[in-house]
Formats: structure tokens, sequence, C-alpha cells
């Protein structure tokens, strides 16, 4: 399938997102590699992991070793290429090459990539995700404080359009998002249900792709409508 | 891995895909070209911005 991009505003559920759709993904028969560019070691904290210099992001780019000798293994099926435990944020520098050839070699190495997109438009990695991506996973939800990211960044969203899944990512309880949705002009293709426990779950490094009772049922249908729609 | 804003929208608006297709244009790849050129122009950029900057006295 290659490359898609996970996108939207700041606490719109952009890397819960992520996570699950690649443990969900890898739950079936498709390798997956999740590439997280943020310039420190979240998915070691969120997955409960210590990634290690020499299975990291930044050995990836450096492209010392092969890709398979530098992803972090999560499982038979799921890889994660993220900046180690012991990262400096300011010692993380790469060219436009180093990525564009990173990218096309995890695209030709894994059935499914990943990139869990920041938010600010400063990332080099998101930005080559974003131009490589077949499809882009563009968060809606979150809070309303989503609203104002979605209008400063009409030109980038405008780039992307034609390859955009609109998908609302449900964070907040009582939050009205049919009427958020309404005031962005957007109809959600997908939308991921809120799920209370979500922030528990996560702090104890577990997914909430799988989870049992009615709640988890709906959160693990939507994420496989999710991968239909990126498998399309 | 940090880049300017202005860098962030060009690279988005690139249309990489397009080399693919060098063909179409008797062989001239336009796309690969502006983006070596947009490549050139964000290092000199770069370079400059850190040329620019003044160490920190104690």
């Amino acid at each position: 399938m290659g490359i898609c991009a996970i996108w939207g505003a700041p606490r719109a559920g952009k890397t819960t997102l992520a996570v699950n759709l690649a443990y969900g993904i890898s739950r079936g028969d498709k390798t997956v590699c999740l590439i997280s560019p943020v310039d420190y070691s979240e998915l070691s904290a969120l997955l409960n992991v210590k990634i290690p210099e020499e299975r990291s992001l930044r050995a990836a780019l450096q492209g010392h070793a092969g890709i398979r000798q530098t992803v972090f293994k999560i499982d038979d099926l799921f890889y994660v290429l993220a900046m180690p435990v012991t990262a400096n944020a300011f010692d993380n520098d790469c060219s436009s090459e180093q990525v564009k050839r990173l990218l096309d070699l995890a695209r030709g190495t894994f059935d499914f990539v990943l990139v869990d997109c920041p938010s600010q438009p400063n990332n080099l990695i998101a930005a080559w995700s974003l131009n490589k991506a077949g499809k882009v996973l563009l968060c809606m939800g979150g809070h309303v404080s989503c609203v104002p990211w979605h209008r400063a960044n009409k030109k980038a969203l405008q780039a992307v359009r034609n390859k955009t899944v609109y998908v609302s990512s449900e964070v907040a309880p009582s939050l009205d998002y049919t009427a958020m949705y309404k005031l962005l002009k957007y109809t959600p293709d997908i939308r991921i249900p809120y799920m209370r426990e979500a922030v528990l779950l996560q702090n104890e490094g577990r997914f909430l792709f799988g989870l049992s009772g009615r709640k988890g049922r709906k959160y693990s249908k939507a994420i496989n409508q999710l991968y239909e729609a990126v498998n399309k | 891995m940090s880049i300017t804003a202005y860098e962030y929208l060009s690279i988005l608006q690139a249309k990489d895909t397009a080399t693919e297709q060098p063909e179409k244009n008797g062989g001239f790849d336009y796309h690969k070209l502006l983006e070596n050129v947009r490549g050139i122009i964000a290092e000199k950029h770069s370079t400059e911005l850190s040329s620019a900057r003044t160490p920190l006295r104690p």
C-alpha cells in the first residue's frame, strides 16, 4: 500500500490513532512500520519499550546499516522507527536526501508505512511523508482549540487535499463534534469513537484496538474501516 | 530536522511523483530541477542562519 501520513492539529488524537492503527494492521498478516519523527522518544513511553540508538530513526537516517538492521521490532509484524531514549533534540539534523531515501526504503520493505506527522509546519520528515503519502489521514476531532489550526494550515491542507481521508478522532466526552465539523466545513469519512480508558491504557503501554466490550468492539471496527480506506 | 514553514510548504507542494514521467517534457525533468533548486536555496538559507548566530558570552 505504501506510505500513509497521519496528521492534524495538536491534541487531535494523531499518535493514539497511529499506534492503534499500526497495531491493528499488524494483527492481520501485513507488516507495518510506524515512523515517529518527533525529536524525542515518544514511542518508547507509549509502547513501554526502550528504543536504543542503533535501532532508531536516527540510525536509519544515517544509513550505515540496512533498514532491517536499524528498525525496532515490537513483534513479528509491527516495527517502529523513532528517536532513541538517549535522543538530544538539538542534535537531530538530517537532509532531504536522507529522508527521501529512508521513506523509499521503508515503502519497499514493509507492507504499510505509517508516519505520525507533527502538527507544526517545521518537520522535514513530516513534510516528505506528506508529499510521498498515498493517503493522508487527517484527524479533525480533538478539542475546540484545534479549529484555528485548520485555518492557519489551509495552504498545506490544500496541497494534500486530493489524497486526504477525513477522520473524526473524538477525544473529549462532551464536545459537540457535529457542530465542530460544520464549522470546519468537513464531513468525516470515518468516526473514531471516544474511549474513556484511552489515557489510562496509553500510560500502561496498552492498545485500544482489540479491547473487549461494546465500546472496544466499536473502536476496533472503526480502525478496521480506516484500514479499508487506506488500503483502497 | 527542523525546517522553515516556507520550505515545509514547498515540499508539500512539490510534484515528486511527476518525476516518474519525464518523457512527457521531451526528457527534461522540470520538477526534479525545481526540487534541486529549492534544496540549494534551503541549504544556503540554513548556512546563512547558522553563521548569523552570535555565540552566547558568559
